[in-house]
């Protein structure tokens, strides 16, 4: 018993005596961590995304941003006097829904074109093309080039669809290649030859008998893509892009650029122009490469549980 | 071993088939990519004017217009000049070149460190160095190339102001110490993207059924390796080079812009961003035609090496 519960701890193995799987461990608890902050950000966050948070200094308001460390103020504010720790599990939402859609989209148009491609070889021919028109264009490129009017739009509500959607339509090929090939090794097998004997047509094989095999595949596509999901986001943002745009607010006078979504990838953006304090990048910063970083993990614990089977 | 000998034959017929076939993917390919790059660059001329400010209602006729005129002029072999009055495709040889020569030096090291860090990483057996490469190798995958430069950048200026000691250059262009940091950072992404590769290829060889027979006739370890394990990683070792030069060529306009580089990526995006005049969006979609014509190229190698790989051993 005791060898049993010290080998575990050690990591070598888990408590069903089969090699433990680390990433998948770590991945699961970061990603849950994530959910969790999204969901729970109106219990979490210290105060409401847009409330303006002033520290007084002899009965005036002191200027901000506040540094990370101020009292009550853990994370400091950004330069309209909002509290970054209570920003940033809010953003959590706004990003992780953004991003989740584009996910589940992506995988979708994926799973679809690699199944038809992989199972009937004449479509398989157009799949082809298509992948390869598609993934020979960068996806930053193609996202970069329709958001830069998307961004100028007034109407927020097309403008936040069309972003998510362009978002979506990049980035399948992957998803596509990877049930492409699933769905051609599966083709001869013997559980696929007995079900054509027993007289199903090859819609209803694909349906009934490919597609439940190739689900584990589509969970880890699922987060890479959503890695990869982020990934654009942050580098669209870095560009300057971000989903909703920005609307004036004058804070002492002064004009500033407030997000109208408080989203990761607009407090990166606005991080990058102020470039004296560095808290206002570094922190989405670290909490978009802890994100990208556990839904990669959580792809590679999948992808080794999917191997060991 | 469960290769099998194709008879020479068929052989023939399954490699002329597939040049066939991937000639003639390569051709629709090209010509669809040359379609959908202009009509995806010249996009914003569609929502606003040429001093850059937003049209009543969305101008599909002049966006038309745009398109053909371009094409036209890629096939005439003329795409106008640029707003300091430089030819399109002159303007676009020198960014290529040097595009090109961050490309090479990056590659040229991010090689050999992609290869060691996969070996490593595949090999290493006990617990806290296998965990603590593979933590690693997550992270250089994970973090976004502007990141590590960025923060690269940052810490370098830092030192530099503080102790007067300039280790390297944080922007601009030049085959000296200019090179250091980008190709660092490209190199970084691409040999953790090599690395895993070759330690998935690793793992899959080593389930083969040639490598258990191996292992049931007493051979083990550095032999084992060496005799059966790296003779089978040939190909994962081509197919993951290719790879990783997608990687970084994708990281390349990034940190190209980031940067100062000058080459293409720093064109395509500063033309891209106030790109709304035609002759700027024509640079900018030369720019982005270059690139992905590369990647065609890497695309069609690395198909043809997996089609040559699977008709040789099923």
């Amino acid at each position: 018993m005791w060898a049993t519960l010290s080998s575990w701890w050690a990591g070598q193995v888990s408590r069903t005596g089969r090699p433990r799987n680390v990433p998948l461990v770590i991945g699961t608890t970061l990603v849950g961590l994530l959910v969790l902050c999204a969901v729970a950000a109106p219990l979490l966050a210290p105060h409401p995304p847009n409330q303006l948070v002033y520290r007084l200094k002899d009965g005036l308001i002191m200027a901000s941003p506040y540094p990370p460390g101020t009292p009550g103020l853990w994370l400091g504010t950004d330069m309209i006097y909002h509290d970054m720790v209570s920003r940033l599990l809010y953003a959590s939402r706004y990003t992780l829904l953004f991003c989740g859609v584009a996910a589940m989209v992506r995988i979708c148009i994926g799973a679809a074109l690699g199944l038809l491609g992989g199972w009937y070889p004449r479509v398989g021919r157009i799949v082809d093309v298509l992948l390869s028109v598609w993934s020979a264009v960068p996806s930053l490129v193609i996202a970069l080039f329709l958001i830069i009017p998307l961004n100028r739009l007034a109407n927020l509500t097309i403008s936040t669809i069309a972003y998510v959607l362009v978002l979506s339509i990049t980035g399948w090929t992957q998803v596509a290649i990877g049930s492409k090939g699933a769905v051609r090794q599966l083709r001869h097998a013997q559980f696929i030859e007995a079900a054509y004997t027993l007289g199903l047509k090859p819609a209803t094989v694909l349906r009934r008998h490919i597609l439940p095999n190739v689900r584990d595949l589509l969970l880890v596509e699922a987060a890479y893509t959503m890695g990869a999901a982020l990934l654009l986001v942050a580098e669209l943002a870095f560009l300057g892009f971000f989903v909703g745009g920005t609307t004036g607010a004058v804070v002492r006078g002064r004009l500033e650029a407030e997000p109208v979504y408080a989203e990761w990838g607009s407090m990166l953006a606005i991080g990058l122009r102020e470039r004296g304090k560095l808290w206002l990048l570094l922190e989405p910063l670290i909490v978009f490469t802890l994100a990208i970083l556990a839904f990669n993990l959580l792809a590679e614990g999948l992808r080794r549980r999917r191997a060991r089977y | 071993m469960r290769a099998s000998i194709t008879p020479i034959s068929q052989s023939r017929g399954t490699v002329s088939r597939v040049i066939v076939d991937e000639t003639l993917v390569v051709v629709v390919t090209l010509l669809l990519c040359l379609l959908l790059v202009p009509l995806v660059v010249f996009v914003p001329r569609i929502f606003f004017d040429t001093r850059g400010e937003p049209l009543v209602a969305p101008n599909f006729r002049i966006y038309a217009v745009l398109v053909r005129g371009y094409l036209w002029g890629l096939l005439h072999g003329d795409l106008g000049t640029t707003r300091r009055g430089m030819v399109v495709t002159r303007a676009l040889v020198l960014p290529a070149r040097h595009s090109l020569q961050l490309l090479g030096v990056s590659f040229a090291v991010a090689l050999p460190l992609g290869v060691g860090w996969g070996a490593v990483l595949a090999q290493v057996r006990r617990r806290f160095p296998a965990l603590l490469l593979f933590g690693l190798n997550t992270l250089a995958n994970s973090l976004p190339s502007f990141v590590v430069l960025l923060l690269t950048i940052e810490a370098l200026a830092t030192l530099t102001l503080r102790t007067h000691i300039r280790l390297t250059y944080v922007q601009g262009y030049g085959l000296d110490r200019h090179l250091l940091v980008p190709t660092a950072v490209l190199a970084l992404q691409g040999a953790g993207y090599m690395a895993r590769a070759l330690q998935v290829a690793q793992e899959e060889i080593s389930r083969q059924d040639w490598i258990t027979v191996a292992r049931a006739k007493g051979l083990g370890g550095l032999t084992l390796w060496w005799h059966h394990i790296l003779p089978a990683l040939r190909w994962p070792l081509i197919a993951s080079s290719l790879g990783m030069l997608r990687i970084m060529v994708s990281g390349l306009v990034i940190v190209d812009y980031m940067y100062n580089w000058g080459g293409l990526g720093q064109l395509m995006l500063e033309t891209g961003n106030n790109g709304i005049r035609p002759t700027e969006s024509n640079v900018s979609a030369s720019a982005a035609l270059i690139i992905v014509l590369f990647f065609i190229i890497t695309d069609v190698l690395g198909r043809l090496l997996t089609e040559h790989r699977t008709a040789r051993i099923q």
